[in-house]
Formats: structure tokens, sequence, C-alpha cells
């Protein structure tokens, strides 16, 4: 029996492995959970190298092995793989967010909006998307004057922190600026309605007033939400905001 | 005459072996609902588990990237080659060792088997580290991070770049200098008779053999190196995200409030902080952007360039590169210089 190479075939394995799981995060989408979408090119490129690797490593099974030991700290390799079968990672839950922090939407502004610009306010209500997120958020948080009294339509998670009064949560989402690692918390405070049990982590469609309110947190004025209409979702997709 | 069939002994191994195949899938199904994040652990271990992944798919891409350029060199260029390309002189060939970073776009997760390569081809030890340190902070890729996440203030761009540039070449400089005339590099374990190589090794076979070989099997020696680099690189991967993705699940960030204004006591945790969660050097300039309201100006600079230098990932992998006195010598020099960088900028900011 030929002697093969032990150490080539477990890494043709764990390879093979890493192959077949990254392949199901890019088809499946839910890449976007881990890294940010403009990242996707250099993984599918990296993935067909792995691929490229491993039929290279087979190749190479066929030489006569040597019997060299079996590196252990392979093993560690198997590490993700195992993790990725057993817990399958994919969203981020709230707890997360404790420690994550909130970010500051005009750090992530992917443009200055000006007077003319007046495509998220529809019938002097703003419109909230997921594109301009940040970029309609800072200017709300810069233009209290502009923005006061106008109506509001927004999407996002009920998050209670300790940097908002009792009566106020956050209205929020996830903001991948990297990956999972760096995401943290973007969103707007909201005056609780009484009528309506604001659970933490439930999504919710919100229709109200811009209000705007000193937060020491905010180190100044900073947007509030009077609430006129909330209506529950689920929705399928969490998306996150990627700036 | 080798014994026919299965003995006793084999036989016991190898029931053992099934039982343990059994207990492994059966803890694998049903530990998904242990795991699930409905309940309190579950949530812990379910967020630690995405952010580990995250950090890893995140810097696999270059990781990749490094062990094949890498690998290139290692089979490819020979002694002579960069011996004539770097200035002879000391400080010349230190300043543009560092300048190397600006058309060098590797991450610091795969600057380290780059460097031990170039040393093992001849390159002193000064111009190496320089090279080393400051590729992972100059590159193109860094710098536009740093861009993006300091917007309001593009200042910090050129502070990370020359403040970086001259770290690395005092870093360099200095430990050259105390290092004058010793091999600095570990020396791997070598075998005698392997047919296969491992990577890290001195590869003068691999070369001899390639310059006769044509175009195939110089690509097929190349992908194994890259194969072999790759997996090496990727467990100290695997090491420093696990370590830094629970420290983010862990750890709160308003421990750290009153001492952020503290000039000098400041510097000292932001380094702390860069060891602990500078993840890419590309990543990196985001995450010290939250801390600018609550940490002087001069501290944030200290963690934008020692966060590429040293880190968990970083410190694995360079335990495995060099001996241990160089190592030490390093992490000091470098802590040094970078709190002294902080504390310079830190001057012109009265924050």
């Amino acid at each position: 029996m030929k002697i093969i190479n032990r150490n080539g075939l477990i890494m043709s394995c764990i390879l093979t492995a890493y192959a077949v799981y990254i392949l199901y995060l890019l088809l499946s989408g839910n890449l976007k959970y881990f890294i940010h979408p403009r990242m996707f090119k250099y993984l599918w490129i990296s993935e067909l190298v792995i691929i490229f690797l491993v039929i290279i490593q087979m190749l190479n099974l066929k030489r006569a092995g040597s019997r060299e030991r079996i590196e252990k700290k392979y093993v560690l390799l198997a590490v993700p793989i195992v993790m990725g079968i057993m817990v399958h990672p994919g969203k981020l839950t709230l707890a997360a967010a404790e420690n994550k922090g909130t970010a500051s939407a005009g750090n992530y502004s992917s443009r200055k909006i000006d007077s003319k610009d007046i495509d998220f306010i529809e019938d002097n209500t703003v419109i909230f998307n997921d594109d301009e997120y940040c970029s309609i958020l800072n200017d709300l948080a810069v233009k209290p004057l502009k923005y006061k009294g106008m109506g509001i339509e927004i999407t996002g998670f009920v998050y209670r922190n300790k940097y908002l009064p009792g009566d106020e949560f956050l209205l929020s989402r996830f903001l991948m600026i990297c990956c999972a690692a760096d995401t943290q918390i973007v969103g707007i405070p909201v005056k609780l309605k009484a009528s309506e049990k604001f659970r933490d982590g439930d999504w919710y469609k919100l229709d109200g007033t811009i209000g705007y309110e000193k937060y020491k947190a905010y180190n100044g004025v900073f947007p509030v939400i009077d609430i006129k209409n909330a209506e529950k979702i689920q929705p399928d997709n969490q998306d996150y905001i990627y700036p | 005459m080798r014994s026919e069939g299965i003995t006793n002994n084999n036989r016991t191994s190898l029931v053992l072996k099934l039982l343990i195949i059994i207990f492994i899938s059966f803890i694998s199904f049903n530990g998904v609902r242990l795991i699930h994040p409905e309940t309190g652990f579950g949530d812990t271990i379910h967020n630690v588990s995405t952010m580990f992944f995250s950090i890893i798919l995140e810097a696999l891409p270059f990781i990749l990237l490094g062990s094949f350029i890498s690998s290139v060199i290692q089979l490819f260029v020979s002694e002579e080659k960069i011996a004539e390309v770097l200035p002879k002189n000391k400080l010349l060939g230190v300043i543009a060792a560092a300048s190397l970073g600006l058309v060098f776009p590797v991450c610091e997760c795969a600057i380290v088997p780059i460097t031990r390569s170039l040393i093992k081809k001849g390159i002193p030890l000064n111009m190496a580290v320089t090279f080393m340190l400051a590729v992972p902070i100059i590159n193109p890729i860094t710098l536009m991070s740093t861009y993006y996440a300091f917007y309001t203030m593009p200042v910090m761009v050129l502070i990370r770049a020359g403040g970086g540039l001259l770290a690395a070449v005092t870093v360099g400089l200095t430990i050259g200098w105390l290092e004058e005339g010793e091999t600095p590099l570990k020396q791997k374990r070598r075998r005698i008779r392997r047919p296969l190589h491992r990577c890290g090794c001195g590869c003068e076979e691999c070369r001899n053999e390639i310059a006769e070989t044509g175009i195939l099997n110089k690509v097929l020696k190349a992908a194994s190196h890259t194969a072999h680099e790759f997996c090496e690189v990727l467990v100290y991967l695997i090491f420093g995200a696990l370590i830094s993705s629970m420290f983010q699940v862990f750890v709160s960030r308003s421990y750290f409030i009153p001492e952020g204004y503290d000039k000098s006591l400041s510097i000292l945790i932001m380094i702390c902080f860069a060891y602990l969660l500078s993840l890419c050097s590309e990543a990196d300039a985001f995450i010290a952007r939250t801390f600018l309201g609550q940490f002087s100006t001069g501290s944030i600079a200290a963690f934008l360039i020692f966060g590429p230098m040293l880190d968990i990932k970083n410190t694995l992998m360079l335990g495995n590169t060099f001996i241990k006195k160089v190592l030490a010598e390093l992490v000091v020099i470098i802590i040094i210089v970078c709190f002294i960088a902080g504390s310079v900028i830190n001057r012109f900011y009265i924050q």
C-alpha cells in the first residue's frame, strides 16, 4: 500500500471543508451577516483559489508521502468548521448590542445632503431607506430647524439603553462597518407610547413626528420620535445597514 | 509475512473510535439546541461565534494573498536580487524598506511569514523589521480606510502614515543595533531526507529544483507552498480571532471613561486596546474612531500605529518566527516608541 502523505490529506480535507462552507455562505447570501458586501468579490476570488489549492494538494497526495509526524496544530483549523455546524452563526442577537456601543451616524454618511436633496422626503415626511440611513439620520441631527415637526417613517428594532431616559427607547439597526466584529448600533430615540408594549428586540415600522431633545449622550440636541402609529413587523431579512 | 485479519486489539480500538464518532455526532445535533440563541448562554456563544467567523472571513483573502506572495518570494527571488534593490546605507535602506509599504498591500496577518523569508534571504534585521512594521500601516488600503473612518478629521491619515513611518524606522534601527551580528530567527526542526518539504524551511532545494523545471512545475510548487503557508497562518488567525471576539462580547466600553482624558494614561489604555481589539489593519481605523469622543487624540493615534504592529494574532506568529529574546525586545521597543508618538501628538492637541 502506498504511504499517503498524511499532512497533505488532513490539509486537503480541511481546505475542502472551508471551500464548502464559504460556498454555502456565498450562495445563501448569509455572508452579509459576517462581512460588508464590498468584500464579497474578494471572497469569491478566495473561494476559487482555495479550490485550486485543494486540487493541487490532491495531486500531491499521489506522490509517495514521507513518514513525517502529523501536525497537531492543523486540528485547530477544524475549529471553525465544527463551530459552523454546531452553532450556525449568523445574525447578531440583541445581547451583542450592549457592548458594541452606538455609532454616530455622521461618521458613516455616504453623502452630504443639501437643501436641494429631497428625494427621501415625501409629503412632509422623512422616509428612511436602508441605503442612505446614515446620511439621512445625520442630516436630521445637524439641521433641527429644517426637520422639526416633519413626519417620519422608519423601521428598526426596539433597544432600550441606559443613555436614554426611562420613557424612551432607541429604534435601532445594526450598522456593519467592516465585519460583524465591529458592527455597532445606530438608531433614533423614540418616546414610549403607553398603549403599546415595546419589547426589546421586536421589530417595528413607526410613523411619527420628529421632535428634538437635549441628550447628554449625544452632546446636544438630537431628534426623537413621537409615535403616531406603530406596526409590529416580522422582517425575514433582518437587514443590517452597510455604510 | 504480515498477519491476516483483525486482531483483538484492533477490534477494540475500532469500536472505541466508532463510539467516539457516534458520541460527537450526537452532541453536534443536540448541541444545536443547547446553543440556540433563545437561551442566555446560547446568545453569548452565538454572538462570539458570529464575530469570530467575521474576523476570519474578512482576513481570509488577505492571508491567501500574503501566503502567495510569501511563497513567490521564497521560490523565485534570490538573495542577490533583494540585496541589490535595497540601499546598503543603513538609514537609506531602512527608509526604503518602510516606503515599500506603499506598494505592498499586505495585511498584518500575512506580513510575518513574508518578513521571515526576507530575513532568510539575507535582508538585515533593521530593514526587515522596519518593512514588517511599516507595511500594514502605510499600505494604500489601510490609509484609505483611515481616511473614511476619520472623514471629519483627514489629518489623522497623515498622522498615521507619518507617525507609522517614523515609528517603524525607529524600531527597526533600534532592534538592528541591539541585535547586531546575531541570528534573530527561530530555527525550525529540520527533518532529514524529506521528499515533501514544509514551508518556512530554507527551500534551497525547491529553488534549485525549480530553476530547471518548466512553468507548470513552478506553478504547482508555488501552489503547494501557498497551501502550507496558508494553513500555518490560519492557525494563528483562528486563535487570535477567538480571543478578540470573546473580548468584544465580554468587556463593556463604559468601564474606561474617566481615564480617557488623562494625557498619559489614555495612551497606555489605548495601546492595550489596540493589542486586544485591533483586527486587521484595514478595519481598526473604524474601531479607533469610536473612541474619539472619549479619549485624547494622541492616544487614538497611538492605537492606530500600535495596532498594526502588535496584536494577539501577530504575537503568536512573531513568537513562532523570532527567538524569545528578540520578541521581548521588539515588544518593549514598540510600546515605548508608540507611547512617545502618542505623547508628542497630544502636545499639539489641547484636548
